[in-house]
């Protein structure tokens, strides 16, 4: 056919394309923007979620091993607690010469079983050693507060089995400092003073829950609600206590938000963050019993 | 030349497959991130629900603690206890776990409990599991033993019969809790009553008699929150009343605990009963002529000991204790006894029979025969 004889699209006939591309694209674009709000809102959620449920799994997990009857809790407040955490445990081969003489003494611990953190950190740890006392009685059972004095060594049991010299400074406080009171076999626990607090890692900004160890500060869990940490604490009997050593329940509540603002509902046309919360009981399992 | 525009196609296919690659990538990101978040909230309740099974099944072991077996064990490193899966209670998991014996009176249970789905390998990937410890001290019996022999009635010491209140560590038993210092205590405790001695002193300790009013039915009835009649239910060997000779018996390496009249081991301590304590019940009057037993033994009625014989533990008896001859032994009993006497019948010793009061005795017969009890504190931890 000769080029000149061709017929071209009528005008009307590209309107109409036009607009059936400009129909279709629009829809398409439409259903794309939905598609990636959703995604981009369902991985904040997720976030979000993914942050209660660390918060939900890490503070019981470290507040369930406090024995606040005897101390562990050093401070605490409506949004900060600081308490000795469990680190690790171990056993001892050859127990600290009772009754002591002079600080500091040695104990050999055995490196199987040994639970929890390892190397020891002899520089933060604070110990406890478990003191027998009279055999004859289960109500003089205790544990004498330790800390030590010198970097750990290898050094092997009496039973040739692999253990480390832990050199320490022993304090019986109020325990009576005769012979056999600490026997081999007994466990040694190692604790780390740490911090969980709401903070705020830049002026401004947003909220976070923070551990503060010797190593410093870092945030843990967040974004969170300025009010985004409450910490409640009962006593033995479900009343509301202040005092630090009367303390048997915690109740956590974390109320965190999404990282980013999110369109509520599909189509909305506001931003905003999503908030949601958990709440965790925790009974603290290691309180005297007797 | 006239280009001739013979292949003329449009684009709509190629939109549409790059429209489809885009909103599926984006739905398929969509789905991982869902399926992401819905294993990770999975495994975040199977984890709680192996901590539940975990924190049941310490429980549970306590609950069912069988002195017989983990009383028994040797101190670690020495072989622990290791049980095999169990279903915990109620379908919801189950557990498996060791018990070390870490000295003569502690425990450590540790226990791996997983829920139901990671047990079965149900669960996406290798599922959830917590490990729990806790530290179980023996609680102990509440005995106000307090002397060699304690009793309400009257006590007629003759011949070679003698009570001695110091601490005695029996032939070639050895241990922490056998390295005590303790001087000892009474020779005999009783409220007020006579004791007669004939041809010369038998009785030392501290003082060699107290008077102690303390001393009532209650003292040989209620020991802390455990009563005389729940011990005795709890026995390990019932017996009637009747004429025993007990001794050790086994088989190979095995001691035979199916015999009620094996008491294990006293004078062989190594042996292959010497780790057997039972806790023996003797429902009536009961004489025994022979040879040796260990542990706590409880006698409804009277016991009378013909010869000799050897004892090493506590011995609550709620009649009357007598004893004659005695032969070439020097005792009849280490630890500590109770007579109670209530029909204050006189306590009667002679021949060669001695009491010698062992701290060392008695403790290993109360570590040896008692469950378990949580630590008194920081005992429970969350293992890695």
């Amino acid at each position: 056919m000769p080029h000149l004889t061709r017929r071209g699209f009528t005008l009307v006939e590209l309107l109409i394309a036009l607009l059936l591309m400009g129909i279709v694209t629009a829809a398409f674009y439409g259903s794309l923007t939905t598609n990636q709000r959703a995604y981009q809102k369902q991985t904040q959620v997720i976030d979000l979620q993914q942050n209660m449920r660390a918060a939900a799994a890490i503070l019981p997990s470290e507040l369930r091993e406090v024995d606040a009857s005897e101390g562990d809790i050093r401070a605490m407040s409506a949004t900060s607690i600081t308490f000795l955490a469990h680190r690790w445990m171990g056993f001892i081969c050859l127990p600290p010469v009772m009754p002591l003489l002079a600080n500091p003494v040695t104990m050999r611990v055995r490196r199987d079983p040994f639970y929890g953190r390892w190397p020891i950190n002899t520089a933060t740890d604070t110990l406890f050693v478990r003191y027998e006392g009279d055999d004859a009685s289960r109500k003089d059972d205790s544990w004498a507060h330790a800390q030590a004095a010198a970097p750990v060594v290898a050094a092997a049991c009496p039973d040739t089995k692999p253990g480390v010299q832990i050199t320490m400074n022993l304090n019986l406080g109020a325990l009576p400092n005769v012979a056999g009171a600490i026997t081999s076999g007994s466990p040694v626990l190692g604790y780390e003073t740490v911090t969980y607090g709401l903070y705020q890692p830049v002026a401004g900004g947003d909220w976070y829950i923070g551990l503060t160890t010797a190593n410093g500060r870092q945030p843990l869990i967040g974004p969170l609600l300025p009010n985004g940490l409450s910490l409640s604490y009962y006593d033995s009997t479900g009343v509301v206590t202040a005092n630090r050593d009367s303390v048997a329940r915690v109740d956590i509540v974390v109320r965190a938000m999404t990282n980013q603002q999110v369109r509520s509902t599909t189509g909305a046309s506001t931003l905003a963050r999503v908030v949601d919360s958990v709440r965790t009981s925790v009974a603290l399992r290691n309180n005297r019993r007797y | 030349m006239i280009r001739v525009l013979r292949d003329e196609r449009g684009m709509a296919l190629a939109v549409a497959i790059f429209a489809l690659v885009v909103a599926g990538a984006l739905i398929a990101g969509a789905f991982f991130a869902g399926t992401q978040e819905q294993r990770v909230g999975q495994n975040s309740l199977r984890v709680q629900q192996s901590f539940g099974v975990g924190e049941a099944a310490i429980n549970e072991v306590v609950r069912n603690w069988n002195p017989q077996i983990y009383n028994a064990l040797p101190i670690y490193p020495a072989d622990s206890f290791v049980f095999a899966p169990v279903l915990s209670g109620g379908g919801t998991g189950s557990y498996t776990g060791v018990i070390r014996k870490l000295n003569s009176n502690l425990y450590m249970v540790d226990v791996t409990g997983r829920d139901r789905a990671s047990a079965a390998g149900q669960a996406f990937g290798s599922g959830a599991r917590q490990r729990l410890g806790w530290l179980m001290r023996v609680r102990l019996l509440d005995v106000a033993v307090g002397a060699s022999l304690t009793t309400q009635g009257d006590v007629k010491l003759v011949g070679n019969a003698y009570v001695d209140g110091n601490n005695w560590i029996p032939d070639g038993w050895t241990g922490s809790i056998c390295d005590n210092t303790d001087p000892g205590v009474a020779g005999i405790r009783e409220p007020d009553t006579a004791v007669v001695q004939q041809s010369g002193p038998h009785v030392s300790g501290y003082p060699p008699v107290l008077k102690d009013p303390t001393v009532a039915d209650s003292t040989f009835t209620q020991f802390g929150d455990v009563t005389y009649n729940e011990l005795a239910a709890a026995a390990t060997i019932q017996l009637p009343g009747g004429n025993y000779k007990s001794f050790p018996t086994w088989s190979g390496t095995t001691c035979d605990r199916t015999n009620p009249t094996n008491w294990g081991d006293g004078l062989n301590p190594a042996g292959v009963c010497g780790s057997y304590w039972p806790i023996i019940h003797i429902s009536g009057d009961a004489t025994m002529n022979g040879d040796q037993g260990q542990g706590i033994l409880l006698v409804d009625g009277d016991l009378s000991i013909q010869g000799s014989y050897q004892f090493y533990g506590l011995v609550i008896i709620r009649g009357t204790l007598s004893t004659a001859g005695g032969g070439s032994t020097e005792a009849h009993f280490w630890g500590g006894v109770m007579a109670q006497n209530a029909t204050l019948n006189l306590n009667s010793l002679s021949g060669h029979a001695t009491l010698n009061y062992s701290k060392c005795a008695i403790l290993t017969a109360l570590n040896m025969t008692g469950i378990v009890a949580p630590e008194r504190s920081r005992g429970w931890s969350q293992l890695y």
